[in-house]
């Protein structure tokens, strides 16, 4: 045994120091007494040996003098060097992304992880210090250093995954963690392989136990619902691989509660590919998995999807000739359009959408609005009339111009509009605007500092293309964001209409979930039931759309598809139970305690047995 | 230990009641010296006790012929024996006895000076021994108030020494052979030995009684708080916490050692007194005794 803090023992010299108190205590008053007899018949130590009664007499001193011996050599920090045997760390990493809790599937992904994960410690983990750590968002260590399987069973069963991507680097880092501090080992990643680590350091010793179930490559893109000619429903699943080889799949579909059907599909590697099923029946949501060819188990998480339930946009021309804007809006599906003369412009009327050719009024509808050709001078856009040097325009990436033609776009007739803070510009000319679009005061907003009848826009086909774009960004009766996925467990920025008062959601089973009052943006969920939903904008009461959008279930489909990491299998642990180290084991917790005690048996002396004789 | 010489007197009016009584026997004893005391065995004195049926073997010169003339039936006089008693006196003199609000030693003196006086006025023989670890003094034996001066004057003389035991100098006064008779032992009895030695007596063949004498000091806990007691005969020490249950515990030792005492003593067949030293001498004897049946 040896003292970290030797010094300590100077303190010795208070034994010295409670010895001449006890000596030079007062001492009792002595009674002369006929016999002790009466006095001590239940105490046979009184008549003991010498010795015996000696120790008895000053059994307090010697209590207070061990306790304080036993404090003072706490306080020198003993220590004792023992051999211990080191059991080889063994660190689980339980990949627990959202994709692995598919609810559909016959086995959860996840439960053949954890299954893996059992087997291996029966196996590879005999004689190991198991910990685990479940990656998922954020990694949790579940287990450190458990030496009993029971415990580790119990673990690992408990474990569930997580509602999104994992985590690796993050889990992978605390594994290593655990690794440099203990005496080496391995770590054991239970993966489909899909995952990304940015340091490449934080695989040393590591190794992948392939889990999945053979589409771990392959997922859903798109499941989109169709009325085709017949009147029946055209389904169309897209599959996307990663795989690096072609792949064969079933993909299975079921609409409400009618029979599920199913057709195999070849998918190319690193492709998409497209199961079409016409002539659907049924009525309800329509559910899309993947399963393994000829297989009823494995399949990844579902997709879902629901015939449009379009409302119909009323819109509003205001323009002095109205009839370029009417056609071109004309031809679009859903909407009702009307050319109204600037001088009938009234704010209060009930349109979803209005288009504003040279005009801007002084009070704006709370409606959706497209602006073309604004007047200079008007209240809300400062028009530059004198650009030069228009040529070459710059037009973004936006989706206001997919598939527009801007060859129409002639030097010297343009003019430029100064890019306002709610907007983003689409079209830049002499580094102002000729195009863009922004939330405008709660309104989906367009401007457009040309005129296309000048420009010659309305004879080529860019313009109803660009019509075409321009209403679809800015319907109004779309309030949940088209380009956007949602997940279980997520929650939605709704962009309401601008006469919306309240928003109704109900849920796929019909049953009404949530109602909103409309005061500014908002937002709406989360959502734990995957699915397609409804969403009601109401206005005082009155319906002013009518929309669906999906919570789509986690699989493999809803992440990004890192290419999979190549790891062999984690390296063997040291043969045997673990090497012999000698290590320091402080003792001074032991010699508190043991003050302690001597101190609870002085005081158990005192008040319980000195006391009674 | 007192250093004075002790001065034992018995008032003349106290004398005068003492002379009435006599200490009571509860069988024969076997000593052949005849005296003037009435025998529970049938004897040859002139003292008519009893008639029965003549029986062959019988001694006919007992036979009372005035009755046969009366039934013609041959009947025998009964007389009762005559004999002497032997009172025996074990006096504790250990230093316990020595001390105590009122002298236990002194008060043991006077009690045998009085009990002594009734056996001397009944001519019963008187012998007197002092114990403490060992029988130590011994005088006697006394008859007749002749030798009253003498036993007083020994019992003026005895002097307190030693611890006491009760079983060496009880098994050392049984082996005597002495005739068996009435053994007072008056002891406060605090011996760590315990009572065996009380019944040594009753089984040589003596009738035994016991007068254990009790002080203030004894039946009460009144030595304060904190303190260091010392056997006033061994000189060993405790050290006692003062509280109100060492009070009630000592309280229950005593009792429970009283009790045992006491039933001990009926299991062997010992007469048990308990005497308190502030009772007066006199109410002991002539109330106290005589209830208990020692004397009459």
């Amino acid at each position: 045994m040896s003292w970290l803090a030797p010094a300590a023992f100077v303190w010795l010299a208070l034994v010295g120091i409670m010895v001449a108190i006890y000596l030079l205590r007062p001492k009792r008053r002595r009674v002369v007494v006929p016999s002790l007899l009466l006095w001590i018949q239940e105490d046979p130590d009184s008549t003991g040996s010498t010795f015996w009664r000696w120790l008895r007499r000053h059994l307090l001193l010697i209590l207070q003098v061990l306790a304080l011996v036993a404090l003072i050599l706490s306080l020198a920090r003993p220590e004792w060097l023992l051999d211990r045997r080191i059991r080889p760390d063994l660190v689980l990493v339980l990949d627990g992304s959202g994709r692995f809790g598919a609810p559909t599937s016959t086995v959860a992904p996840f439960e053949r992880i954890k299954g893996a994960a059992l087997e291996y410690t029966r196996d590879a983990g005999r004689g190991a210090s198991i910990s685990i750590v479940l990656a998922t968002g954020l990694p949790e260590l579940v287990a450190i250093r458990e030496d009993g399987r029971t415990a580790v069973t119990k673990v690992i069963d408990r474990l569930g995954p997580g509602s999104g991507p994992a985590d690796m680097t993050a889990a992978l880092d605390v594994a290593q963690s655990i690794l440099r501090e203990g005496p080496g080992g391995s770590i054991a990643i239970f993966s489909d392989g899909r995952f990304e680590v940015d340091d490449p350091l934080l695989l040393a010793r590591a190794g992948l136990i392939e889990i999945g179930s053979g589409l771990g490559r392959l997922s859903i893109e798109t499941v989109v619902a169709r009325p085709d000619r017949s009147g029946s429903i055209q389904v169309l699943v897209g599959v996307s691989s990663s795989s690096p080889e072609d792949r064969e799949v079933e993909v299975a579909i079921r609409v409400g509660e009618a029979e599920t059907r199913s057709r195999t599909l070849s998918v190319p590697s690193n492709a998409r590919a497209v199961a079409i099923f016409d002539d659907v029946q049924g009525t309800g949501d329509i559910e899309a998995v993947l399963r393994g060819p000829g297989s009823s188990g494995g399949s990844t998480g579902a997709a879902f999807s629901r015939l449009p339930s379009r409302s119909e946009i009323r819109a509003a021309v205001i323009s002095g000739e109205p009839s370029a804007y009417v056609r071109a809006l004309d031809v679009l599906p859903n909407i009702i359009v009307q050319g109204i003369d600037p001088a009938s412009y009234n704010p209060e009327a009930r349109f979803d959408l209005y288009v504003f050719d040279r005009f801007v009024p002084e009070i704006l509808p709370r409606a959706s609005m497209i602006f073309f050709s604004p007047p200079a001078g008007n209240p809300y856009f400062d028009v530059d009339t004198e650009v030069t040097g228009s040529i070459p325009v710059e037009a973004h990436d936006a989706k206001i111009l997919r598939f527009v033609d801007l060859t129409f776009l002639e030097p010297g007739e343009s003019t430029a509009i100064t890019v306002p803070d709610w907007s983003q510009p689409d079209l830049t000319l002499d580094g102002e605007a000729a195009l863009f679009h922004g939330n405008f005061d709660g309104r989906l907003t367009i401007v457009a500092s040309f005129d296309p009848v000048d420009a010659g826009m309305v004879d080529t086909a860019a313009f109803p293309i660009f019509i075409h774009n321009a209403v679809e960004w800015a319907n109004p009766l779309r309030a949940v964001p088209g380009q956007l996925r949602s997940f279980k467990g997520d929650a939605l920025a709704l962009q309401p209409h601008p006469q919306a008062t309240d928003i109704e959601i109900t849920d796929p089973a019909g049953t009404k979930v949530e109602t909103i009052k409309v005061v500014d943006s908002l937002s709406a969920g989360p959502f734990s039931v995957p699915g397609v939903y409804s969403l009601r904008q109401m206005a005082n009461g009155r319906l002013l759309g009518e929309e669906d959008f999906t919570i789509h279930s986690p699989h493999s489909g809803d992440e990004p598809s890192p290419s999979k990491i190549e790891l062999p299998p984690p390296p063997p642990l040291p043969s045997g139970t673990g090497e012999i180290q000698t290590e320091p084991a402080g003792l001074w917790t032991w010699f508190v305690l043991g003050a302690l005690v001597v101190l609870g048996g002085e005081w158990v002396w005192f008040h319980r047995v000195r006391a009674a004789t | 230990m007192a250093d004075t010489e002790r001065s034992p007197d018995i008032r003349a009016s106290f004398r005068a009641r003492l002379a009435g009584l006599d200490i009571v026997t509860k069988r024969p004893h076997d000593n052949p010296r005849i005296g003037a005391r009435r025998s529970h065995r049938k004897g040859a004195s002139i003292e008519f006790a009893d008639y029965r049926r003549y029986s062959p073997g019988d001694d006919y010169r007992q036979i009372d012929w005035n009755i046969y003339g009366r039934s013609d039936d041959l009947f025998i006089k009964i007389r009762e024996a005559e004999e002497l008693l032997a009172v025996y006196f074990l006096i504790d003199c250990s230093a316990s006895m020595d001390r105590g609000h009122s002298n236990k030693l002194d008060y043991a003196i006077n009690l045998v000076s009085a009990l002594s006086y009734i056996a001397l006025s009944s001519r019963d023989t008187v012998s007197i021994a002092c114990f403490s670890t060992r029988l130590n003094d011994e005088a006697g034996p006394f008859t007749g108030l002749r030798d009253a001066s003498r036993l007083l004057e020994f019992l003026g003389s005895v002097r307190s020494t030693g611890e006491t035991s009760l079983v060496a100098p009880m098994r050392e006064y049984a082996a005597r052979r002495v005739p068996t008779g009435v053994v007072f032992l008056i002891s406060d009895l605090l011996s760590t030995g315990g009572n065996q030695g009380l019944g040594i007596l009753a089984q040589r063949g003596h009738e035994t009684v016991v007068l254990h004498l009790l002080d203030k000091e004894d039946l009460s806990h009144d030595v304060g708080d904190d303190v260091e007691l010392v056997d006033c005969e061994t000189g060993d020490r405790v050290r006692l916490s003062g509280d109100e249950s060492s009070a009630e515990r000592y309280a229950a030792n005593l009792h429970r050692w009283l009790e045992q005492t006491s039933a001990f003593c009926a299991r062997v067949g010992v007469r048990y007194q308990a005497v308190e030293t502030d009772w007066p001498v006199e109410e002991v004897v002539l109330n106290r005794l005589r209830m208990k049946g020692v004397l009459a």
